[in-house]
């Protein structure tokens, strides 16, 4: 009878683990959603016993002609109201200075352009990006290469069109002014070092668009939010306005999407208070009075999840534009 | 493996295949289900967004059409299936694309005419291409739609399809398992049990009759079987003891009849001669002493010409029971052929079998007489021959020959008389009654001639 009962046994030990494998497959299913959404979140890798600052300080880098106080200043007013904080803001020298005074804890929060922010991170500055800002509801902006409207009439000019042709660029640490339309370039299988007749350089996009808009450029790279809502009048000096219904300019070709400015923090900062920051620059969009503050004095009107791999592309594009460019000089 | 086991899983197997068809039909109608819902969405929604960014386009306020299509780019969270949407001029000239690179390139959006949108379907995408239109065409808008989250959706479900159903087959399979072991499988098991306990030879074994079923049954039959087996083998044995007693009763009655002398009931010369030589070695091995003593009995054929041979043999038998009566318990008496008997006597030497055989001979002369009625007055008598074994070598036919030749002695003598084998010096010297016996013999032959 013994003999019957340990068969019994195996009988019912086979088939409990063939019933209970599906079990721990259907348990299995559920376990890396949970572990995934850990990792995703930027946030976990802030210390839980970080340190809790007394005043948060803001650090920017400051604009010319702009006054980079009155700039902040709703970001501030809006911290202390809506989230009972006290914080002020820093302003750095640069952006190689402000990603000094994160790594130094000398600012709580830093707020950098999105190249200086990979530039940031290649020098190992311990910093998560806890928003990315927004300008008109969109946390991304593009490069624009475009023309003259008067020049081409009602027609769209193709990009080959402008072969041989002048371009004005804005400075080499542009992002949409000279990263990314070069790249864009180099992806439709252009060298715009061979495609154009000559590459200038305007002091800044209203500047480049300036120049088109005078006849000095044929083509000239510049952010889309220049564009788009904007256009040169006939003021001197190319001081631009607004006038609603028309443009001076044809968009010739477009850049791939550009993430705006970064918020971060540092890695030493406690936890919860990152998560406080977060939740709070990201609550902004709800607050009217900072909303429209904010915008009228940055152009911005608010912050969303950091955009990860829109900041993983900038550093691609960069790094290859970097080799393309130790490839032609050695 | 039990039977029970294989029950079990043979029924799950055969659920298995059953739930693999089934569910498989059911995934397949549910997974087409879903692609026709997810086509519709996705029709819908391209429909909605040509409505949407058509007054855009007619004024050619790209930016704002690029702007809806970047909220897509943005949020791809909140759009997981979308891949790609383009929207292009009627020269095919892309205005607005979700990879902005492709602004003002030149691409084909084909819609067959008549129609005002086209799909187009691989397995891991759905394109819709339609018309932009307010008052006239003012282009195309084409976007696609990666069915890889409705796929992977299908294999969810597939996945927990079949997960579920191998854990409703395997519970069924154990519960199953269980219920065939407690209804069936133990049942038999104790059936099988009792059949063993019956195979070892314990016949008063019962099986467990529980239930009015098949198995409860069988039970039931498999006791009455028990019951009726019971009974033959106790009539069997009770007849196998009847025979072996008849048969040792004729064993022992061959034996008899192989070793008796039928007619003076001692035994015949083939068991002495085997007793004798038997004798003869533990005499031997034991250097004890053994004598062989022959009788004649006197004028035999006399008595059988006189008063007949069924005289002859009451006197045979007379002879033979008076020899039986004196001799000792140790001793054998044998019928040794015709009136002739040998005596053998472990233990004793030539003295004391001489003894014996005077003793003997005085029995008979006296004794024979009365018992056969027919005799009259005829006294019998016999002569006697002794020998004893004295040498290692000596044989059973040397003492016999010896004896024989004493007895032979003992006729020529006179008869009546015991003679002692003189091969040697004689242990006991004959007794003085014996000498009166020579005497008394000597005047009986006289008168009887023979």
């Amino acid at each position: 009878m013994g003999r019957i009962t340990r068969r019994s046994w195996l009988g019912h030990l086979g088939l409990a683990t063939v019933s209970l494998s599906p079990l721990a497959g259907l348990l299995g299913c559920s376990e890396p959603i949970q572990a995934n959404k850990e990792k995703t979140d930027a946030l976990m890798a802030l210390d839980p016993q970080g340190a809790v600052p007394p005043v948060i300080r803001i650090g920017i880098t400051p604009s010319t002609g702009e006054d980079t106080g009155a700039r902040l200043q709703p970001l501030v007013d809006y911290l202390e109201r809506a989230f009972g904080v006290t914080a002020e803001g820093v302003t750095a020298e640069g952006y190689d200075h402000l990603a000094v005074l994160v790594q130094e804890q000398a600012v709580e929060i830093g707020i950098f352009s999105p190249l200086s922010y990979v530039k940031a991170l290649e020098k190992n500055v311990e910093a998560v990006a806890i928003a990315t800002a927004t300008r008109n509801g969109s946390p991304t902006y593009l490069g624009y290469l475009v023309a003259n409207r008067e020049k081409h009439g009602e027609r769209l000019p193709l990009l080959d069109e402008f072969r041989g042709k002048r371009v004005a660029l804005v400075n080499k640490s542009s992002t949409s002014g000279y990263l990314y339309p070069r790249a864009m370039l180099h992806e439709r299988g252009i060298d715009p070092d061979v495609f154009f007749g000559e590459q200038l350089f305007a002091k800044n996009h209203k500047d480049a668009l300036r120049m088109v808009r005078d006849g000095e450029a044929d083509l000239a790279a510049a952010a889309s939010s220049f564009v788009d809502s904007v256009q040169i009048a006939d003021e001197p000096e190319g001081q631009v306005g607004e006038r609603e219904g028309h443009s001076d300019f044809v968009v010739v070709a477009k850049t791939r999407h550009i993430p705006l400015d970064c918020v971060v923090v540092h890695k030493r900062l406690q936890r919860d208070l990152g998560m406080t920051l977060r939740k709070a620059l990201e609550a902004l969009v709800h607050d009217p009075v900072a909303n429209e503050k904010l915008g009228q004095t940055w152009g911005l009107d608010g912050f969303v999840r950091p955009m990860r791999l829109g900041y993983q592309e900038i550093a691609r594009v960069y790094q290859d534009a970097q080799q393309r460019a130790e490839k032609k000089t050695g | 493996m039990q039977i029970s086991t294989k029950v079990a899983f043979a029924i799950s197997l055969i659920m298995l295949g059953a739930g693999t068809v089934g569910g498989a039909v059911a995934l397949q109608q549910g997974e087409q289900s879903r692609l026709e819902d997810f086509k519709t969405a996705h029709d819908d929604s391209v429909e909605l967004l040509a409505v949407s960014v058509a007054p855009a386009v007619a004024e050619e306020r790209f930016e704002r059409v690029q702007a809806v299509l970047d909220n897509v780019h943005n949020f791809k969270e909140r759009f997981p299936d979308v891949v790609d949407i383009e929207i292009v001029r009627p020269d095919g000239r892309v205005i607005a694309s979700l990879d902005p690179v492709r602004y003002n390139t030149v691409i084909d959006v084909p819609i067959p005419q008549g129609q005002s949108f086209a799909v187009a379907e691989t397995k891991e995408t759905y394109t819709v291409s339609r018309y932009i239109k307010l008052k006239h065409s003012l282009g195309k808008i084409r976007a696609t739609f990666s069915k890889e989250h409705l796929n992977a959706r299908t294999e969810v479900l597939m996945k927990q399809a079949l997960m579920l159903l191998l854990f409703s087959i395997s519970a069924a399979g154990v519960a199953l398992h269980l219920v065939h072991r407690r209804l069936v499988a133990k049942r038999l098991s104790r059936l099988a049990k009792a059949a063993g306990e019956i195979e070892k030879g314990n016949l008063a074994i019962e099986a467990r009759e529980e239930g009015s079923d098949e198995i409860g049954e069988l039970a039931h039959s498999f006791n009455t079987m028990a019951k009726a087996v019971r009974h033959y083998t106790e009539d069997l044995e009770s007849i196998i003891a009847e025979r072996t007693e008849e048969l040792q009763a004729a064993n022992k009655r061959l034996e008899q009849l192989a070793t008796t002398d039928q007619l003076t009931d001692v035994w015949n010369r083939r068991y002495f001669d085997e007793s004798a030589r038997r004798a003869l070695e533990v005499a031997r091995r034991n250097e004890r002493p053994l004598s062989v003593v022959l009788v004649d009995t006197d004028k035999f054929k006399s008595v059988n010409d006189t008063f007949g041979h069924p005289v002859g043999d009451e006197v045979l038998k007379a002879v033979a029971a008076v020899l039986k009566e004196n001799a000792r318990k140790s001793d054998l008496v044998a019928r040794f052929g015709g009136e002739e008997f040998a005596i053998l006597m472990p233990e004793s030497g030539i003295g004391l079998a001489a003894q014996a055989a005077e003793r003997m001979r005085e029995a008979l002369e006296s004794d024979v007489r009365p018992r056969v009625d027919a005799l009259g007055d005829r006294v019998i008598t016999a002569s006697f021959g002794v020998a004893a074994f004295e040498n290692a070598s000596d044989r059973l036919e040397d003492l016999l020959s010896a004896a024989d030749v004493a007895m032979y002695e003992s006729k020529e003598s006179g008869r009546n008389r015991v003679t002692v084998a003189n091969r040697h010096e004689v242990e006991d010297p004959p007794s003085a009654s014996s000498l009166s016996g020579e005497i008394a013999l000597e005047k009986g032959m006289a008168a009887d001639g023979g």
